[in-house]
């Protein structure tokens, strides 16, 4: 057993499973704490670390979904 | 019907109706009953709109097991992928890694359902497992097989430890001596080859069946023209 941070975004509570910097931008890869099938990605504000921001397209949601999985069953 | 190993009842045993199925395919099988797209990842990844959502996020600590959450993850996320066709345009370096391990993890499997699973058994305490070193080694030595691929199967299952084991029923002392006396600097670089080596084969493997497409299709275009050709001249 490991101490892990739950985030609290809009009332839901959502672990965070990994964070990742790819290219200078840090990723979270978050799941809610009730259904761990419910999952998603957010990145770090730069300017204030303390928000997080939607990714901004697919494109980006699919890269980091790549480099998460490959990480973890590389 | 394949026989399935149970980790907290070894002798118990339960059966898919398809051979060849693999953990993978049942992951992958599970994956899609949870009817989880790409489509959902990403939607709840980019927010709704095109204006980019920004929340500030409370932070509390809890205790969970980090790596089990993860594993899982990710096997939903691969599933993912593939059913969104997430195959070009995006990392495809990273794409090649996933499918290189993907093979290897589904050939090593497979030798662990076939091999290991039918030589594990449980100590009379149930605490631990031993294995029938000498059948594994068979199976490794077994004519028609590649030693050093069988071999790198076992290590990758069994670990360093147990691996050495097995080695002391073949014609090596243990998998270091049989790994320098190939010509590789230690067991690390030559699991990386091996890894390669399967890929490579399974890659091989693939174009081959194709070939044997193609022959099969060719040979029936040919057997429908000699019958076209058989019943012009016949007319």
């Amino acid at each position: 057993m490991v101490d892990v941070d739950i985030y609290v975004i809009n009332d839901e509570e959502y672990y965070l499973i990994d964070e990742l910097e790819i290219k200078g931008t840090s990723y979270l890869y978050l799941s809610k704490v009730e259904d761990e099938e419910f999952f998603m990605f957010r990145k770090r504000d730069k300017d204030d670390p303390e928000v997080l921001v939607t990714l901004d397209n697919e494109e980006e949601v699919k890269m980091v979904a790549l480099v998460f999985a490959n990480k973890v069953l590389g | 019907m394949a026989q399935f190993y149970d980790q907290d009842n070894p002798r118990a045993s339960y059966t898919t109706s398809d051979n060849n199925m693999s953990r993978y395919e049942r992951n992958y099988n599970n994956y899609e009953r949870s009817q989880q797209t790409v489509d959902n990842l990403v939607r709840r990844s980019t927010g709704n709109g095109n204006v980019a959502q920004r929340d500030r996020a409370r932070v509390i600590k809890a205790q969970q097991r980090r790596q089990q959450r993860q594993k899982r993850i990710a096997t939903l996320l691969i599933g993912c992928m593939i059913l969104g066709g997430v195959t070009v345009g995006v990392a495809n370096e990273v794409v090649d890694t996933i499918h290189e391990n993907r093979i290897v993890y589904e050939q090593t499997s497979a030798f662990r359902r076939d091999v290991i699973y039918p030589n594990t058994h449980r100590t009379l305490n149930n605490q631990y497992y031993y294995y029938d070193y000498d059948d594994i080694a068979d199976a490794i030595m077994a004519d028609g097989k590649d030693f050093s691929t069988e071999l790198y199967k076992a290590y990758a299952d069994l670990g360093e430890y147990q691996t050495n084991r097995v080695m002391k029923y073949t014609d090596y002392a243990n998998l270091e001596s049989y790994v320098t006396s190939n010509g590789f600097k230690d067991i690390d670089e030559w699991a990386d080859a091996e890894k390669k080596k399967i890929v490579l084969q399974a890659e091989l493997d693939e174009k081959k069946s194709q070939l044997e497409d193609m022959h099969r299709e060719l040979n029936g275009d040919q057997v429908m023209g000699a019958v076209e050709e058989n019943y012009v001249g016949g007319k």
